[in-house]
């Protein structure tokens, strides 16, 4: 993929020493286990098979509805969970196919076949425009989001385009800013971080057992993280885009997030990243340095220009939309695979011996193992 | 069955059910599409439970002495509660029909995200009353605090006394009646006339909500796009013409 950028690249994998046991495959990556009295089984045995790499920000509104729940879907049936509302991709009737239908599993046992719904985090922003309470129904994840919305101009807003997927534009009636409305900063119906809990129980019973989880952005880090443990999420996620630019701030980050969680007593809170721009090789290095999602929107930026085209060409049958979404989701695969892949290999090494740098300043930073190439 | 004897069926407690299976027993009501009453629950043992009745979507009309914690009622629809006492925040968060009336106060966040129905609180309401709401009308007998109706896409707020700072900010298409005071309101927003067909409006609103008082003692408030576009339709008729 040639929009992906690999930022990391002084990172390097390290390779097992010459005469270490030859052992068998070791397990396969997996998602740390979640808190099993505040999730539904079935959204815990989901976790089990799915992908550390998710979709956190997609514009659906750029695209075709018909698209838009094919892409999701070729996503789902390669354990890639993606972040929508059912406003975002349904039809007129509301129905949306990703929303509604079984996504079949491969078997375990040939005796038993498993069924399980498409791996779904529900963007539960502050305003909750576009919202609806069917959302909540066999959701995976529902994402609280602390941080306010900036849109493409760089105004912390909704579009008109964005309002009117949500079928939130009333025929001609103006809207405040005239081509778009003011995002919230907080969910208004929470006082302060302390009652963030009162929230997160909210939505456990409302979703019936998804995981909870909170998007922050890094600004206030320090001050909120706290408050954000103490409303006992089931997983944080770190918008970093908005802040870092080179790799190393971007490494230092999550290595850093990550030990600030487990000092304020979050060692088993999950932590999943937006990283912005990045390839496979560098999503496997983040999870190295101590997350365990990675959003690959940006994989995606040189796809949505052909499938935008598609959308706005008025050729948008549902058999082409579905083909146009499965090649998408084969070209995803193949470096989901290799991320897959390389973490198969780091799980045969300590956890403090699996990544390291010949620059000094990296190794030094990231507390990266040392390699006495020359010494 | 009697009448009496059907009555206490519908008579249910929140210490003898959690509220998991009092909601199924809510939704095994049958209900006559055609009877010109909505079939009475009447909720015994209530003492401050947080989410309670939430996502309730049958036609039965509830009654509840005592107070609720947060998020009482959120997500319902078709349903009319009738309740004494006070609730925490965000009552009614998410509703999309049916009606809501608290004989008491409520916390922060009343009413917030609702697409529908009437919400209509006796006492007072916190902070950020109506944030984000997408239609349907709340009504507040007393006072609301801060920031009410802020980011509201659409609905009516109906206030009986006074408002805290704020009002309407980063609101559109919605329209806010106040009896009272604002201590300030948005930049956004402005006073506008208080037409003949918006007073028979409020009118209507008032005695839908159960809420006493003459609707010309109120003021309207609207986002100034609002007020712009009003003015701008043909044949509007300026009420200070003649």
């Amino acid at each position: 993929m040639n929009a992906m950028r690999a930022r990391l690249e002084k990172i390097k994998f390290v390779s097992p020493r010459a005469g270490s046991l030859w052992t068998g495959p070791p397990s396969p990556w997996q998602h740390p286990a979640l808190h099993s009295d505040r999730v539904s089984t079935a959204v815990s045995e989901t976790f089990k098979s799915l992908s550390p790499l998710f979709l956190h920000g997609t514009a659906w509104h750029h695209i075709d509805r018909d698209q838009a729940n094919a892409i999701a879907l070729a996503l789902g049936d390669i354990g890639i969970p993606v972040t929508v509302l059912r406003s975002e991709i349904s039809n007129q009737n509301g129905e949306s196919t990703f929303h509604d239908s079984l996504r079949s599993t491969e078997p375990s046992d040939r005796n038993q076949r498993r069924t399980r719904y498409y791996p779904r985090l529900v963007p539960y922003r502050p305003e909750r425009y576009g919202l609806v309470v069917s959302d909540f129904d066999n959701a995976t994840v529902i994402d609280i989001r602390l941080n306010t919305h900036r849109d493409e101009t760089g105004r912390f807003a909704y579009s008109a385009e964005q309002l009117a997927r949500w079928d939130l534009l009333k025929g001609e009636a103006p809207i405040s800013g005239g081509s778009w409305v003011p995002s919230a900063t907080f969910p208004p119906d929470v006082p302060n971080l302390n009652h963030l809990v009162n929230k997160s129980s909210q939505l456990r019973t409302l979703s019936k057992g998804a995981a909870i989880f909170i998007t922050v952005d890094p600004f206030h880090l320090e001050d909120d993280l706290p408050g954000i443990l103490n409303a006992e999420p089931d997983g944080i996620i770190l918008q970093l885009e908005c802040i870092v630019s080179d790799g190393l701030e971007l490494a230092k980050f999550v290595m850093q997030t990550r030990k600030m969680m487990d000092q304020l007593g979050g060692q088993k809170v999950p932590l999943w990243v937006s990283p912005g721009s990045i390839d496979a090789d560098d999503a496997a290095k983040l999870i190295a340095l101590g997350a365990s999602g990675i959003a690959i929107d940006s994989w995606f930026d040189h796809l949505w220009d052909e499938v935008e085209s598609t959308s706005n060409s008025g050729y948008a049958s549902r058999s082409h939309a579905a083909n146009q979404a499965n090649r998408l989701a084969s070209e995803i695969q193949w470096h989901a695979n290799r991320t897959m892949g390389l973490l198969y290999s780091l799980e045969r090494l300590p956890r403090d011996q699996r990544l390291t740098s010949l620059d000094p300043t990296w190794c030094q930073s990231l507390e990266l193992s040392r390699t006495n190439v020359f010494s | 069955m009697s009448d009496s004897s059907e009555q206490q069926a519908r008579r249910f407690s929140l210490s003898s059910f959690d509220m998991d299976e009092l909601m199924n027993k809510i939704r095994e009501i049958d209900v006559d599409e055609e009877a010109e009453k909505l079939p009475e629950v009447t909720i015994d043992g209530i003492h401050g439970q947080a989410n309670a009745f939430m996502h309730l979507a049958h036609p039965v009309r509830l009654a509840l002495n005592g107070a609720l914690g947060d998020y009482a009622f959120a997500f319902n629809e078709l349903t009319d509660v009738q309740m004494t006492g006070n609730v925490g925040h965000g009552v009614g968060e998410g509703m999309k029909s049916g009606a809501v009336r608290i004989r008491g106060n409520a916390g922060e966040g009343a009413g917030c995200s609702m697409t529908g129905g009437t919400l209509a609180i006796y006492g007072s309401a916190g902070d950020r009353c109506g944030a984000a709401m997408r239609g349907g009308g709340i009504f507040v007998r007393g006072d609301v605090g801060k920031e009410t109706g802020i980011g509201a896409l659409g609905g009516t707020i109906v206030i009986g006394g006074d408002a805290g700072k704020n009002l309407g900010d980063a609101a559109s298409n919605v329209t806010i009646f106040i009896r009272g005071q604002a201590e300030s309101l948005a930049s956004g927003v402005t006073e506008a006339p208080l037409r003949q067909r918006e007073q028979v409006r409020l009118g209507l609103l008032l005695i839908n909500a159960s809420i006493r008082g003459d609707a010309k003692d109120f003021r309207r408030i609207v986002p100034r796009a609002m007020l712009e576009a009003e003015t701008a339709k043909p044949g509007e008729l300026n009420p200070n013409w003649r």
